[in-house]
């Protein structure tokens, strides 16, 4: 059975998704990518816009909605190994 | 202990203000470093990890800055037979020691509240507010001040070593080792009434201990 992932690598698994897709992603793919429920992506996605690691904005004709990756949220990507590494050394993970 | 004394070897003297900057940047550094992480994470836990080591740091730069003029003005007062330069040099002695006990007891309550994993802030309140109250009405200030910090490092100490248990890497035992000498450093204080030796150790293991927590910021951070 796979581990359970902390918040911490969850937020990585959705970021990563987002880059792989080439920085920008729609809601449905990323529900199948980050392996998560509609409302805890959602939940996830709130706290992301937040913390401005991802942006929301409409695309194409229909002007649907889409998640792009900010600067911020490539900068999080390249940190990730540092910022789980110190998080959990220090033992300053959250439930 | 904090008292500077004009007849005191030059080399104690110098070594605790030496200490004092050692400790101030080891502390700053990793309060950076904790800063680094919580702008990524914004995390409650990081956030106050930040603040006590800064908290931290912010006792031992005021204590050594302050320590710095204390010793020029007992010299100005042993040359010229100052009382003046002598009582201002007293005054900034007791402010030295009020700011540093005071960040100190927070930084280090701080850190025990967060091992503690504590998410009400009455907790934080009721250790802050007691450690104070004690201190403000005890004839003892310095053992009451490091018998305080020895008991919260002790929970500290503990914490990290369970999770060096779980963990078992170098990096989780380096943590444990530093909090772990933080507080045989601080009870080797509370005892230096015994002997001024006591006070020599403390302040050397307190110095490997923070070596230690640095040594661990580094492997993490590189």
């Amino acid at each position: 059975m796979a581990k359970k992932r902390g918040k911490l690598q969850i937020i990585h698994d959705i970021l990563s998704a987002i880059r792989d897709k080439g920085g920008s992603i729609k809601p449905t793919h990323l529900l199948y990518k980050s392996n998560l429920s509609h409302q805890m992506m959602n939940d996830y996605l709130s706290d992301l816009i937040e913390k401005q690691l991802i942006e929301e904005q409409s695309a194409g004709k229909k002007k649907s909605k889409e998640y792009v990756l900010s600067s911020r949220g490539y900068e999080y990507l390249q940190e990730y190994k540092k910022v789980l590494s110190f998080v959990e050394n220090f033992g300053l993970e959250e439930d | 202990m904090e008292l500077l004394v004009a007849d005191m070897p030059w080399w104690f003297t110098f070594s605790g203000i030496f200490a004092d900057f050692v400790f101030a940047f080891t502390a700053l550094f990793i309060s950076l470093a904790a800063y680094r992480v919580y702008r990524f994470t914004k995390q409650r836990s990081t956030a106050f990890f930040t603040i006590a080591f800064a908290s931290m740091s912010l006792a031992y730069f005021v204590q050594a800055i302050l320590h710095i003029f204390v010793l020029l003005g007992l010299r100005q007062a042993q040359m010229y037979a100052n009382l003046g330069a002598a009582i201002s040099s007293f005054q900034l002695s007791v402010l030295a020691v009020s700011f540093y006990i005071f960040f100190m007891i927070a930084g280090v309550s701080l850190l025990a509240y967060i091992c503690l994993r504590e998410k009400r802030p009455e907790t934080f309140a009721l250790f802050l507010l007691v450690s104070l109250v004690g201190l403000i009405f005890t004839s003892y200030l310095m053992l009451t001040f490091y018998l305080l910090t020895t008991i919260f490092l002790s929970f500290i100490a503990y914490f990290y070593y369970q999770r060096h248990l779980q963990r078992k890497t170098t990096s989780s035992l380096l943590i444990f080792l530093g909090f772990s000498l933080l507080l045989l450093g601080h009870f080797q204080l509370a005892i230096s009434s015994l002997s001024g030796w006591f006070y020599l150790s403390g302040q050397f293991t307190a110095l490997a201990g923070y070596i230690s927590l640095l040594w661990s910021l580094l492997r993490v951070v590189r």
